[in-house]
Order: C-alpha cells, then structure tokens, then sequence
C-alpha cells in the first residue's frame, strides 16, 4: 500500500526520520533503497529539513572523532541512540591508519580530519562524509626538515563554492624569528599547495574551528588583543580587536560561534560565564556582552569550564562541560541550566550531516575512497 | 462574490455527494483555485477520493473551522485523527495531496515517520504491508553495509 504514494510525499517522510532510521529503511524494499541511495530529491529535502529542524554534534574521545548525536529540539531527552562512528563503515580506514581520526573542522557538513600526529611527517589530511563512509586523501607537501609546527583548518566558500584546507608551518631557523607561513588546498581545482603569505604572528596552538561565513579564526597568542582570519574566498588574512579593555588573559577566552555570530566565551570567573557576541561582524563597536550565571549549575561542577557549541532551540544555548562528558543548555530566558542527556564524548563540536556525496565537490577526476565496500543493485 | 453562506457539492469517486459550506471546503488548495478560477459548475468531481476517505477529511475540516475550539481541544482531535489503519493512512495522504491540503499531509507525513522510528526493517514491512523484494543475497549484502544501524 505504502509503495504507491508518489515518489515526493514518500521522500517528505523519509527525509524526516533519524539517520539509524533512513539506514534501516534502505532494507525494507528496493524502492526506498532506491530513493535513500540514488534520488536527488531526497538528498536536498533531506539537506532543507535537517537545517531547520534539528542539529547534530560529533563527539570525540581522547582527540578521537567517535559518535555522532542526532538532538531533538523538541525533546528534553534529546539523545536517541548516538551512533558509533566506526572506520568500518563511516571513517577513513585505509590500510596504513594511525588509529586516531582527529577533528580539524566540519564545513558545509563535510568532516576534515587528520589522521596520526600534526608533528610526525607521516600524518595524513582526510575530507569525509562520515554518513556515507566516504573520504578523500589529500595530498600534502613534502615534508620538510625545518618544519617545526603545523597546524589545519577547514573552510567553505560559499562565494566560489569550494573547500579548503588551510595549513600554517612554523619553521625552525636558527637566529632568525619564528614565522607562520599559510598554505592552502583548493579541493577539487588543482593538486597543489599555495602559499598565501605569512600569518601576523607565528600560530603557538591550533587553528580554532570558528568558521564564519568562510571566514576561519584564531586568536593571536602574544596577548588578548587580537583575533585573526582567513577568508577562504579571497585569501586574505586580516585581524579583529576583541572587546576593548577585556582583562580576562588568553587561557579563560574561547572562541566561538553561535547562529553564526564570531563568539568569545569568557571562563574565568567561577560564578558566570561571560559570552561576548560580535553582532555586526568586524566592527568592534559591536561586541555585546551576556552575562551568563552559574547559579544554577550543580555546585560539584560550577567551577568547571563551559564552552558553547551551539544555538538551538528558542535562543537556548547548549554548553560543553571542559574535561567532562556533559553538556547542558542554557535557557536565557528562564536563565537556567539544564542536563542534556548526551554521554560518552569529550568534545563536542556542531555537525550538520548530509547524504552528498564527495564527487559533487572534488569532481570525478579524483578517487573517493569508502570505508566498506560498496554494493550494486540490479 | 456574494456574501451569504455559498456552498459547494464534491462528488468523490463511490458517486456520493457532500454538500459543504464553500468557507471550508477552501481548505483544499485544489478546490480554492477551482473556485477562483471559475472553473466550478454545479459539481466538482472529486476522481482520486472514496467517500469513506473523503468523511474524514470533512470531520478534520470541520473541526479546524469551528470556532472557540482550544488548542487542547483540536490537539487531542488530531491525535485520535491519525490513529487508523494505515490503509486509511495511506488513502488520506493520496487524498490530502490530490486535495492540496498542507495541513493534513504534513500530519500525516509526520505519522507514517512516527511509526518508522525505532523499527526493525521486518517490523516497519509487518506495519505497512511492504514486500520484501531483495533476493537473500542482494539483503545480506545491503544488511553488511549498514550493519552500524542494527548495533
């Protein structure tokens, strides 16, 4: 009965369900096989849907990428079972793996990750879509001896729609100062490696994953004065103030983004948490300060750092616990907490996934590779 | 238009007649561009819908029309609207897109997706009478591929 509704209130259906759902459909028959793996239809109502109705979070354990959470806005418990991200059928699992899938950044619902130690000349530069099991290996420069410190970012522009993954090498030379030279990779467009310049200051950390509008960001690390960027699509670099006269120093500031607003989180204070939104993007004037308190945070834990993922439901915020596997919501209009019952994962990052697949953006030109074989129907 | 109360005649395809109040009947996007159109005579043929089906959706748009109803109300209506046989389900939904009517399609929609949730492949197939037309091999080899669903 169910297999003669047409084609598009069938997809309406399916493009609502959770992902361990649409998996498990795709065996009910060979119609939905059909329309799960192969109609675009599906894969754009899916797309529409799932920005508006709910997000998702990619958990990590021990730096590793592992589970994935579908959260339900209108759900207090927003967990239906998380789903492991296995290299069987979700990672990059190629034959030489280092084990460890680390996250550099998710764009345009897109993983990049890295695989091995940023330091150690064998590690290796994936672009995955973890729904599907597909990755990518992009290809990285040689090696260099005098290369000291690297570090990666992932970026979209939705400008010239293409990925890229951004890398700062600080190399080590004797007498001279410390530089940060910027490299990119334009996904799909050529093979090589471009240098675009010297970063402000050398990079001491991490890229942050602060991606705004194809714009990466990372705080500078001499002081707390300055935030840099990389715009993905010109391939500048320019620097933004934080908020004027903040005392707070370096180690109690993180950057982030919420409804896509640049953040700067402010946990130094065991009683509240500082959330500095830049409402007009680049104009420092604009940095407005929420002032978050704790009170209502379980004691045991008040004095732990919290850092905001992501904006959901009505203005919420959903918060990680540092150094915790919780996560809670603020709700800013009851100025409360509450528990999320999400286990099992120390980091948490905002992921949007997608049945795309990695040819729509490389081309075909280049080799997809997947985590499990790949069947053919007939 | 006049402003007395018009009404219309829908004649599904079991040849039975609902007189409805014209107001309501609007509800259906494929009826309102009817009307506006000029297109309708003394009866609108309605060849995709049965009466059984048909005194539902009427039961859902009265309803929603009537006035002073409490969210509460018209909450629990929708809940024990959906609650039917999924032949019936699936006669409403092929009626509500034939009808144009977004309201019921999206809730019906969302039913069908409700019932999906948290099912095992045979059971979604048990729910809603769907053959199984994979040959043995051609499951196990799609059941492998997606193994991580069934942890």
């Amino acid at each position: 009965m169910m297999m003669d509704l047409p084609t598009v209130v069938m997809i309406e259906i399916l493009s609502r369900l959770t992902i361990k759902s649409i998996f498990r459909c795709k065996i009910v028959c060979k119609l939905w096989y059909l329309l799960l793996t192969s109609d675009p239809l599906f894969i754009n109502m899916y797309h529409l849907k799932r920005s508006s109705d709910f997000p998702s979070i990619l958990l990590s354990i021990n730096e590793s990428v592992r589970l994935l959470v579908e959260l339900k806005a209108d759900d207090s418990h927003p967990i239906h079972r998380a789903i492991v991200l296995s290299p069987m059928f979700h990672l990059p699992s190629p034959k030489f793996s280092w084990g460890n899938m680390t996250l550099i950044g998710s764009c345009n619902r897109f993983l990049c990750l890295l695989s091995g130690r940023r330091y150690d000349i064998d590690h290796r530069i994936y672009i995955s879509n973890p729904i599907l099991g597909e990755y990518f290996e992009v290809k990285l420069p040689e090696w260099e001896k005098k290369n000291w410190r690297v570090s990666y970012a992932f970026c979209f522009s939705k400008a010239s729609g293409q990925f890229k993954v951004l890398r700062s090498i600080v190399t080590k030379s004797v007498g001279s100062p410390e530089v940060s030279e910027l490299e990119v990779y334009t996904l799909g467009a050529n093979e090589k490696w471009k240098n675009v310049g010297k970063a402000p200051e050398p990079l001491c950390g991490l890229f942050s994953k602060v991606n705004i509008n194809g714009v990466i960001h990372w705080m500078g690390c001499k002081n707390n004065e300055n935030i840099y960027s990389f715009n993905s699509f010109t391939e500048e670099v320019k620097s933004l103030s934080t908020p004027r006269g903040l005392q707070t120093p370096l180690l109690g500031l993180t950057l982030g983004e919420l409804g896509n607003c640049l953040c700067l989180s402010d946990d130094s204070n065991n009683q509240y948490i500082d959330i500095w939104w830049m409402k007009e993007y680049g104009i420092v004037e604009s940095w407005t300060k929420q002032r978050i308190l704790k009170d209502s945070i379980q004691a045991a834990i008040r004095g732990d750092k919290f850092i905001p993922i992501l904006l959901w439901k009505d203005g919420e915020i959903l918060m990680q616990r540092d150094l915790g596997t919780q996560l809670v919501s603020y709700n800013p209009k009851e100025n409360k907490f509450t528990k999320v019952k999400v286990y099992g994962g120390t980091g948490a990052t905002s992921y949007t996934p997608c049945f795309y697949s990695l040819k729509t953006v490389i081309g075909e030109c280049f080799q997809v590779s997947y985590a499990f074989p790949k069947i053919e129907l007939v | 238009m006049s402003s007395s109360t018009k009404f219309l005649t829908l004649k599904t395809c079991d040849d039975k007649k609902f007189v409805l109040d014209e107001a309501i009947a609007v509800r259906s996007q494929t009826i309102k561009n009817m009307v506006e159109d000029d297109c309708v005579s003394n009866v609108i043929p309605l060849p995709n819908v049965n009466s059984k089906t048909m005194t539902k959706v009427i039961e859902y748009w009265k309803k929603h029309s009537e006035e002073g109803v409490s969210k509460d109300v018209l909450m629990d209506f929708d809940k024990a609207f959906v609650k039917v046989h999924h032949s019936i389900l699936h006669a409403l939904i092929l009626a509500a897109n034939f009808l144009n009517d977004k309201e019921i399609l999206d809730m019906m929609c969302q039913e069908v997706a409700d019932r999906i949730k948290g099912k095992t492949p045979e059971e979604i197939r048990k729910e809603f009478d769907i053959k199984n037309d994979f040959t043995p091999e051609e499951e196990e080899e799609i059941r492998k591929e997606n193994a991580w669903a069934f942890e």
